[in-house]
């Protein structure tokens, strides 16, 4: 990995350097102004921003080489450069996701049209039209029985499961996504802006933020998705290649249970031939699953807002950074 | 001795400010800040408070009262720093258009940063955001058209795709969703044209008023640095955000996904399913609805959020920064 070329200003490492000369040049200027007018105030300003100068670049040097060791580090002790290692903890959790969201889907459409079953018996009752009784008409009477009603419920609780496993599938696709924008965009285009900003006493505290939240997204954030890799390869109960076996499982649940319903009507003993832990319980795993990988959501959005926030602070910018959790 | 040095040096900056780009030219951020008096209307409040200085200082003579004396330089030394506010502020805006001019042509967009901003907003609002909300929203017909299909054999009545319902539901959420961004969009649009319409010509001149006057100076540098961070800062950020895209495209385009539904297709399928019974056509299409709103997140939530945090914290930055004494900071003068 290595810091590619910008798209904007042809190179961060570039348009920084041409920040700090504009930046050197200013307070030049006001410190002639502080020597020729003899004004000690002015001149210790001066000398104040030249400070701040000088910290900006002691960042951007750090920045330059903390990248490339970062890169080593994570190669020797992980086996591969940390955005590599995130993407691959994202694209397994979302094909664990997609295949529970697959599975709970059709479950639940299997227990949804059942629970639909509608049977009817009706006998015509004819009415005459005239005294005569030469022409009739015929009415239905009747009922209604939803034999499956009861199952309903599971479908009402497999409702808000397929909910909770979408948004889980939504957050996690949106974590790859904001993966490679991080990757794009955070060193090109946000630190050589946040740095220019730093520069400037009037805008210091933007660029002390912006600073904070290219850092965080580049280099903390491919981080603690290598850290959720360790986590899910070790703790997540299911493996992928289980849901196939799951998936076959889940089928002839399905035809156990229309099984069960063919016995029932042959036999009378209808309703105490199976329970619903016979449908549920195929759940289980797949749900253990989806638990792990939203805890481990809520503790990078954690992990993530602590550091920008504490960075943020100690380079000078918002210390509370309005709207950060909105951010991420 | 010092006060003359620097006031030499200030008429220099005017006469290099207005050489550059002299006042009233054509050369702006946006043409409204020029018009509406907001001019005179400063230049008004200054002078006449420099006028009742002038009468509270004839009175101290008068009245022999020392004690007035040194109130009445620190408050002519914060009208003139008002004033060199105003001018420094009106020079730094009309030199801001070349400088955005040459960012605008190195980012390949034409135009001052509101025309830009407006353009960007108005295509991400109405191509990306309300036609994903619209394709979700013909997904989530369909699945609940599907799902109220029912079949009729003899004695026996079912809904064979009533699981589609569940679907149904997920897709109504991505579509608040989305909605919910695409309205918080239409009012970054619509605020920008207010801003456009109203920053320089109503809030700074207020601004430079209450900062004349020693009670309301704080919220005076308030007025002046909302002022600036919503017409200068708030529309360059939306520059900052064209170029980001632009970069994230050339670079990774296949980062951003779209999705499309196509109602013949949708017709079809769903004619087939009066042969097929079971309709599970509206399952692939949901995943890609919720790659597709994921995707759209950074461009739609990422990037307006992150403009409010830079001009909030700018206009935090400059309240302070402008509220400050800054005739007695540099030395100009000292209590006697």
């Amino acid at each position: 990995m290595t810091l590619a070329t910008a798209a904007f200003l042809t190179g961060w490492e570039i348009a920084a350097a041409v920040a700090l000369f504009i930046s050197l040049l200013i307070i030049s200027l006001g410190f002639a102004l502080a020597i020729g007018f003899k004004l000690k105030e002015l001149e210790e300003w001066t000398k104040e921003e030249f400070y701040e100068v000088a910290t900006s670049g002691i960042i951007i040097l750090i920045l330059v080489g903390a990248v490339d060791l970062l890169n080593y580090i994570s190669n020797i002790l992980a086996g591969g450069e940390p955005f590599a290692l995130a993407a691959t903890y994202t694209d397994a959790a979302t094909l664990d996701l997609s295949l529970i969201f697959a599975i709970v889907f059709g479950y639940n459409y299997a227990i949804t049209t059942l629970s639909t079953v509608n049977l009817a018996l009706f006998f015509p009752i004819p009415i005459p039209t005239d005294p005569a009784l030469t022409t009739w008409f015929l009415i239905r009477s009747g009922s209604f029985w939803t034999v499956f009603a009861g199952l309903s419920a599971i479908s009402s609780g497999m409702f808000n499961v397929i909910f909770l496993v979408a948004t889980s599938l939504v957050v996690i696709i949106t974590q790859k996504v904001l993966l490679d924008f991080f990757r794009a965009t955070m060193f090109k285009v946000f630190l050589p802006f946040g740095i220019m900003l730093r520069t400037f006493p009037i805008t210091r505290q933007a660029g002390g933020t912006i600073i904070a939240l290219a850092i965080g997204a580049y280099i903390v954030y491919p981080l603690i998705l290598v850290m959720n890799n360790s986590i899910y390869s070790v703790y997540h109960p299911q493996t992928p290649s289980a849901y196939a076996a799951d998936i076959n499982s889940f089928v002839g649940q399905i035809f156990n249970i229309f099984a069960k319903i063919a016995t029932g009507f042959a036999t009378g003993d209808f309703f105490g031939k199976w329970s619903v832990n016979d449908v549920i319980s195929i759940l289980t795993p797949l749900i253990d699953n989806f638990v792990i990988i939203s805890f481990l959501f809520v503790v990078d959005i954690i992990i993530l807002i602590t550091f920008i926030t504490g960075f943020s602070d100690a380079l000078g910018g918002d210390e509370q950074v309005f709207g950060l959790s909105r951010l991420i | 001795m010092k006060s003359n040095g620097l006031i030499v040096a200030f008429m220099l900056l005017l006469q290099f400010t207005y050489a550059q780009a002299p006042f009233g030219g054509t050369c702006a951020l946006s043409d409204e800040w020029k018009t509406g008096g907001w001019e005179s209307l400063s230049l008004l409040a200054i002078s006449t408070v420099l006028t009742f200085l002038s009468l509270v200082y004839a009175l101290h003579v008068l009245l022999r009262k020392p004690e007035w004396y040194i109130w009445i330089k620190d408050e002519f030394y914060q009208a003139v720093v008002s004033l060199a506010i105003l001018i420094s502020v009106i020079g730094v805006v009309e030199i801001l258009c070349d400088v955005t001019s040459s960012l605008s042509g190195l980012a390949g967009v034409s135009g001052d940063p509101f025309s830009i901003a407006n353009n960007y907003l108005n295509d991400l609002i109405w191509q990306k955001t309300l036609n994903l909300a619209n394709n979700i929203f013909m997904l989530s017909v369909y699945a609940q058209v599907s799902a109220a299909y029912a079949l009729d054999l003899g004695v026996v009545r079912w809904f064979p795709s009533a699981g589609l319902r569940a679907v149904a539901q997920n897709l109504d959420f991505l579509y608040a969703i989305v909605i919910g961004i695409s309205g918080s969009l239409l009012l970054q649009s619509i605020g920008l044209q207010l801003i456009r319409a109203f920053a320089f010509r109503i809030i700074f001149p207020f601004g430079i008023f209450f900062r004349m006057l020693p009670f309301t100076r704080t919220a005076g540098a308030t007025f002046i640095a909302v002022a600036l961070g919503l017409y200068i800062i708030y529309p360059l950020t939306f520059l900052m955000d064209k170029v980001v895209m632009d970069t994230v495209y050339a670079n990774y385009p296949g980062l951003i996904t779209t999705f499309t539904v196509d109602p013949a297709l949708l017709i079809g399928s769903t004619l087939a399913t009066l042969i097929v019974q079971y309709n599970f056509t509206v399952f692939a299409p949901t995943v890609s609805a919720m790659g597709a709103v994921a995707s759209l997140l950074p461009q739609a939530l990422f990037l307006p959020t992150l403009n409010l945090i830079i001009t909030l914290t700018f206009i935090r930055t400059a309240t302070k920064v402008l509220s400050q004494n800054f005739a007695r900071q540099i030395g100009l003068y000292e209590y006697e």
